[in-house]
């Protein structure tokens, strides 16, 4: 993100300057992609929210007047939309209030495990599955590749800025504590030798 | 084990698994292409879900847009599998309504009581623009709405 710079990138792709968008895309991609996971929406709904969240921003280049928000414009756009499609297909809304401890999710996330290639990773999955729905969901934004500014992740969670350092930290041990439990953490595999 | 480490160990995994898929990439970088700045963008007002409609078929939703001078309400129904719009233009008047979609866009006219359909969309992303026969240059856009 080091040479990006939002308002010319905003301005230029407001004219209709592809590259400029493709910039745009490029360096909030990470962070739109995993508020939609965060809540999540099946693969084809997150494609749904992360294309609806572009779409919005080309209707309403007009609307945003600090181009220094255009992250959080954006990531409050995709949680929005990833709300309303929970809402649409009747499924719960999550709460937004991280000082709630959540029920541990049951059983493993979504089924991406076939992407993981080492038991020590499908182990570590297996454990972040079982952490509270906010843990799950700030680590995946706090992860996002490009990564996030934390103001963003603020905005795409709906939690304040300050609760995501603490609430970082104690996910971690969390999950830390889970894999010192499951076993004797990540390097001692579990069968297979 | 570190928390560090344990942090290194989870982006390593969700990097992974949450990697953004390049067919949504490539959609997203196609979409300044639906900029459009000569038409007047009618912004959604309301949307009534199945529960507040009452209308047949369960998953209907009833979603009204406005600009200065129009108001445009779409019922999105599901039928087998793909949507179906019913809409309606007020004031009532002929126009040509496009429904535009990332795949495909169809033109249909509104009669003159400002009614119009459109069967036999695919899901995903759709916006209507307005065009009346009388003025077709000036023009009225939908928000994206989802079906």
């Amino acid at each position: 993100m080091s040479d990006f710079d939002p308002a010319a990138a905003l301005a230029a792709a407001a004219d209709g300057d592809q590259l400029a968008w493709t910039s745009i895309v490029s360096t909030y991609s990470g962070l739109i992609w995993t508020v939609a996971r965060a809540y999540r929406l099946s693969a084809a709904d997150s494609a749904d929210v992360f294309q609806g969240t572009w779409l919005r921003l080309v209707e309403h280049f007009g609307d945003i007047r600090d181009a220094g928000r255009l992250g959080g414009w954006l990531a409050t756009t995709a949680r929005r939309e990833a709300l309303q499609l929970l809402r649409r297909t009747g499924r719960d809304v999550p709460t937004e209030d991280m000082t709630t401890i959540s029920e541990a999710a049951d059983g493993v996330p979504t089924a991406d495990e076939e992407l993981l290639r080492t038991e020590d990773q499908r182990t570590l999955w297996s454990a972040f599955g079982q952490l509270p729905d906010n843990c799950q969901r700030l680590l995946r934004l706090l992860f996002a590749e490009p990564p996030a500014l934390y103001a963003d992740i603020s905005m795409g969670l709906g939690i304040p800025l300050g609760s995501i350092g603490p609430t970082r930290s104690r996910c971690l041990a969390n999950l830390e504590k889970r894999l010192s439990q499951n076993d004797s953490g990540l390097s001692g595999s579990k069968g297979g030798r | 084990m570190s928390e560090e480490d344990v942090a290194a160990a989870l982006r390593e995994v969700l990097q992974m698994v949450d990697r953004v898929p390049e067919a949504a990439l490539e959609a997203a970088n196609a979409a300044i292409g639906w900029r459009d700045l000569d038409a007047n963008l009618a912004l959604l007002a309301a949307e009534y879900g199945p529960e507040l409609t009452h209308l047949r078929g369960g998953q209907a939703r009833l979603l009204t847009f406005h600009d200065q001078r129009t108001i445009i309400e779409v019922e999105v129904s599901a039928d087998r599998g793909q949507a179906r719009l019913l809409g309606q233009l007020d004031p009532p008047r002929e126009a040509d309504v496009t429904a535009e979609t990332a795949g495909q866009s169809r033109t249909v006219r509104a009669d003159p009581q400002g009614r119009f359909s459109f069967t036999e969309l695919r899901d995903g992303w759709v916006r209507l623009v307005i065009a009346d026969a009388d003025q077709p240059s000036d023009r009225s856009v939908t928000e994206w709405f989802l079906v």
